[in-house]
């Protein structure tokens, strides 16, 4: 089976979860047989075409500027769907597509009636949940686009059950159509020795000191600002100091709020690092905290999991799915800094209970979540949609 | 920028065209071209920026 997969972000290009998600999964579809192409936006550095474990990547270069964001996703889509189609000529076709999130969905709905293919969609996040409520004029825009690629896909996969809710509530779309297929991550990567004490002491962190790690995007949807409050609330005999790993358009506030709260001795800013460095400091943490608004799965709860750090979450969406409280990990209450504080305070405080969440995390990683169960779930979704199943 | 796809050194942006995008005159570009040098989201080369790697990602961080 030959498949076109569209996607805005792919290795190196890696802006928010999609990106691992779609290598992950397409390196596991060859694993089993399939040809996979990946058709993404070009990234500096990275060569335009290359096959990578078996799957072949096809970096497009958006030639013409654009005014605005909503201008330039337009334009992104026609270079993606060219591409699409010019490759589909040299392999005499595809037999299905599949299209990761709104930001490619106008190029995976041209793809699908220019090649007279099934178009499978996977809708990582919905608009009305990332922003609350749908008024501005991009919201409205992006919303519809969610609605029109449900409309145009034959079945639509999400990650988790809290979101096929949101997706029949919004949409009304018939539960059939929708394919709960959880993300996954690759296990292997962190099976490597790490020498914490380095780790820590280049982060600032000490023999006598606790470190608490957050990762991810620096938006509001991640919640990171609610962390930064409850680091004030934190005993302070923990010393207890938190390694911000990520950027985004939040950053600014939040190094500002962090400085002028006097919490700057005992909060420090990454930004964005490589998949190594960010490995050692999973591996080095003692607690990861994912304060997430919204969260229609939490990847990165996956990775604390298996880089055998507790986990400390939101009682939100997908990541209350995935991590179960009092076993694999520790909710929280969001939007709430001393609920955060107090699920921080509960691992930092009792070595036994961390061992305990990290032990039962590990064997559930092992056992739900790893590449190749996916991969042989979505090559259901592809029968399924073909009609052979 | 991004939109702009200025996102290699080959695709930069005339430091002139910021400034009118930014309605900035010629003292008030230089500190925001300076602040996001040391931030590590712009490269400057000869009258021309570009975003780097990290700014990129900051630029799209909102969207994903």
């Amino acid at each position: 089976m030959k498949v076109l997969m569209l996607t805005w972000e792919y290795p190196p290009r890696i802006i928010g979860g999609i990106s691992r998600h779609v290598e992950g999964l397409s390196e596991a579809l060859v694993r089993k047989g399939l040809e996979v192409h990946i058709v993404t936006p070009d990234f500096p550095g990275a060569p335009y075409e290359e096959n990578v474990k078996g799957v072949y990547v096809h970096r497009v270069s958006v030639e013409t500027p654009a005014p605005d964001f909503p201008t330039w996703v337009m334009l992104m889509n026609h270079y993606l769907a060219k591409r699409a189609a010019d490759i589909a000529n040299s392999i005499n076709g595809f037999d299905l597509i599949h299209a990761h999130d709104w930001l490619v969905e106008l190029a995976g709905i041209e793809a699908k009636h220019f090649l007279n293919a099934e178009l499978i969609t996977t809708l990582h996040s919905l608009e009305f949940k990332r922003v609350g409520f749908i008024s501005s004029p991009f919201s409205r825009m992006v919303d519809s686009i969610e609605w029109w690629s449900t409309y145009e896909s034959k079945l639509i996969i999400v990650c988790s059950g809290s979101m096929k809710g949101d997706l029949m509530y919004k949409f009304n779309i018939p539960e059939e159509k929708i394919k709960v297929i959880p993300n996954s991550i690759d296990n292997s990567k962190f099976d490597i020795y790490v020498d914490k004490v380095a780790v820590r002491s280049r982060y600032g962190v000490y023999d006598n000191e606790r470190l608490v790690l957050f990762l991810g995007r620096l938006t509001s949807q991640k919640g990171c600002d609610y962390l930064i409050r409850a680091m004030h609330l934190l005993p302070s005999h923990l010393n207890a100091k938190l390694i911000i790993v990520g950027d985004g358009w939040m950053r600014s506030d939040l190094e500002r709020e962090v400085f002028s709260s006097g919490l700057g001795w005992k909060v420090r800013f990454t930004g964005f690092l490589p998949d190594s460095e960010v490995i050692q400091l999973l591996k080095s943490a003692d607690v990861l905290v994912v304060p997430s608004v919204y969260e229609p799965f939490g990847i990165v709860a996956l990775e604390g999991m298996a880089a055998g750090v507790p986990v400390v979450v939101s009682n939100v969406d997908g990541l209350s799915e995935v991590i179960k409280h009092d076993y694999n990990g520790v909710h929280v209450y969001p939007r709430d800094p001393s609920s955060i504080a107090w699920g921080i305070n509960k691992i930092l405080s009792d070595a036994n209970y961390a061992q305990w969440i990290v032990k039962n995390a590990k064997s559930d990683i092992h056992e739900k979540y790893n590449w190749d169960f996916i991969a042989s779930v979505t090559i259901d979704v592809y029968k399924k949609a073909k009609g052979q199943s | 920028m991004a939109n702009l796809n200025a996102i290699k050194p080959e695709k930069a942006l005339e430091t002139r065209a910021l400034k009118e995008n930014l309605k900035a005159d010629n003292e008030a570009i230089k500190p925001i071209i300076r602040e996001l040098q040391n931030k590590g989201y712009l490269m400057e080369e000869g009258e021309k920026v570009y975003l780097t790697v990290a700014g990129i990602i900051r630029a799209f961080s909102y969207y994903s």
